[in-house]
């Protein structure tokens, strides 16, 4: 059985080619992906989780505000007790500079993310981290 | 500013010698530099159109948000005209000193009325967008909201005679989108502008992936405009390449001298350009005012109209889809609003890649061998099969690494020539 994946940006990142691109790539691993596209409020975003259920929820974003959006998301995620088995990973470029500091890693591992894939490797340890399945991995 | 403006009367004039207008983006939210940028385009000394870009928050009426970023003293990636309102328009619009410069409204808005009030009022007519293109890409608006405000926007603008409209549709997400959709999409909502009253109108097309295509293309988009706004004077805008652009200065030079290239040969009006940062940051009104003096540069010199190859049959398989589309689409309704919107819904009008909830995501499109942009599935998009090029078979699957291939294909040829 295929497992599901709900892949969105954050509420205010227009951007769309890197949600393409980990649409593709998820299917090559043999995921079900339901794609939310750009500038997903994170109230829609929560309740999209509770009716599709997926093992997965995958956030790209690249346009500077992931970091201070990851944490406005997780929270609201983490609230949830039917959510709770669901993994979380956020990836991009999450700070206004394109990077963010090892301490905001930590925050948003410590706030409930299950990976944060923001270095020059990103997407190989995003493949790695998917391929697995593993429920924890620090990315520092 | 005088109302009696006329864009279309600017742009013949221009023509009439056989020159290209060049023109920027430019918005940031401090009154005092917009109206430096707007200045400093004002005083080259050729054939320019300025620009007034929105910034984000305010293409998305979130104008509280907006207010809290302006007090904790951050810049906006554009003007934020609303907040500003119709009087600071108007002195901003006294601080450049040539009467006759024409100002553009680019703004992004699925939902436009509240704009379009200042902006009239403020004094300016001219502004682009369209139904389709500033709903499908970045919006989540659903496209029966964004038609019905369109109407009401466009119907409120065409009372005043000056007023121009350009259609975005021709630069669908910017890269990746076949040719004979764009300018489906554009001729669309020009007649979708036209319908509203707006008389005075520009299609656009954004640059693709290969010359000799993009020349056949924009002759169809030539004879489109002809043939579907009759009553209206029409006039093309080109878009230096939109997608992932080069990074290296030589090779971000060297794209943009190939764009005024395809301006200069395939006749068109207008062109708006890029700059070298533009794969890396926002541009400064320097780097902005550089990229016009380049372009102009360029399309002032002869070397650049020789050596063109014209591929007759690549401009007929254009010309039968696009006409294909165009048709299909009017067919199922009167009000091409409705048209527009009923089409959405049957995958008629379906842009590759594009993750609005409305639109279907079946269509794709890929680059084949000789860089030229093809179909790799039309999904609902009515087309001959004849006119579809075979190179991406049926079993074509689509790879992550294959797909960034694509998308980094005009970078990767411009720097790597650079």
């Amino acid at each position: 059985m295929h497992r599901k994946v709900i892949l969105s940006s954050i509420s205010s990142d227009s951007h769309v080619w890197n949600l393409i691109y980990l649409q593709l790539l998820l299917e090559e691993l043999n995921f079900d992906v339901i794609n939310l596209g750009p500038s997903v409020a994170t109230q829609d975003l929560v309740k999209a989780c509770h009716r599709h259920k997926p093992t997965h929820l995958v956030v790209s974003t690249v346009n500077g505000h992931g970091y201070i959006k990851g944490l406005e998301i997780i929270r609201a995620v983490r609230q949830m007790n039917l959510l709770k088995n669901m993994n979380v990973v956020i990836g991009g470029k999450l700070g206004v500079n394109g990077v963010i500091s090892n301490e905001q890693i930590q925050h948003l591992h410590a706030e409930g993310f299950d990976g944060v894939f923001v270095n020059s490797t990103a997407i190989e340890e995003f493949r790695y981290y998917m391929h697995q399945g593993q429920r924890v991995m620090r990315v520092v | 500013m005088s109302e009696s403006k006329s864009f279309y009367a600017f742009v013949e004039s221009v023509a009439q010698k056989k020159q290209l207008i060049v023109q920027p983006r430019m918005g940031v939210s401090d009154f005092k530099k917009m109206g430096q940028g707007l200045r400093a385009v004002s005083n080259l000394p050729f054939p320019v159109v300025a620009t007034i870009t929105i910034d984000s928050f305010t293409r998305n009426l979130e104008l509280q948000e907006l207010d809290q970023v302006l007090k904790e003293g951050h810049e906006l990636n554009g003007f934020p005209l609303i907040t500003y309102g119709a009087e600071s328009l108007q002195e901003l619009l006294k601080t450049y000193s040539r009467p006759d410069l024409l100002v553009q409204v680019r703004h992004g808005s699925p939902l436009p009325y509240e704009l379009f009030k200042v902006m009239v009022e403020g004094g300016i007519y001219f502004s682009e967008g369209g139904p389709l293109s500033y709903c499908l890409p970045y919006s989540r608006v659903p496209i029966e909201q964004t038609l019905e405000n369109w109407t009401k926007s466009l119907t409120f603008l065409a009372q005043y005679p000056a007023a121009h409209m350009e259609s975005f549709g021709g630069c669908m997400l910017g890269q990746l989108c076949h040719p004979s959709l764009l300018i489906a999409v554009a001729v669309l909502e020009g007649l979708f502008f036209k319908q509203c009253g707006i008389r005075d109108v520009s299609l656009s097309y954004a640059q693709g992936t290969h010359l000799t295509q993009d020349l056949a293309a924009l002759r169809v988009l030539q004879e489109c405009a002809t043939q579907y706004l009759e009553g209206c004077n029409v006039h093309r805008v080109l878009y230096t390449y939109m997608g992932m652009y080069p990074i290296t200065p030589a090779g971000a030079r060297a794209l943009l001298k190939e764009s005024v290239r395809l301006a200069k040969i395939s006749g068109v009006e207008r062109l708006v350009v890029k700059t070298e940062v533009e794969s890396i940051r926002i541009p400064t009104f320097d780097e902005n005012i550089n990229a016009l003096i380049t372009a102009h540069r360029i399309a002032e010199s002869k070397e650049i109209l020789s050596d063109v190859t014209f591929d007759l049959e690549e401009y007929d398989r254009i010309k039968l889809q696009a006409h294909s589309i165009i048709h299909a689409v009017l067919s199922l309704d009167a009000c091409v609003g409705e048209a527009i919107g009923k089409a959405l819904h049957r995958g008629m009008i379906d842009i590759p890649y594009c993750l609005h909830p409305q639109n279907k995501n079946q269509a794709r499109c890929g680059i084949d061998a000789r860089g030229y942009l093809q179909w790799i599935s039309a999904g609902n998009i009515p087309l001959d099969s004849k006119t579809i090029s075979p190179y991406f078979g049926r079993g074509f699957k689509l790879s992550p690494d294959g797909f960034i291939n694509m998308l980094s294909f005009m970078q990767r040829k411009f720097d790597g020539a650079a």
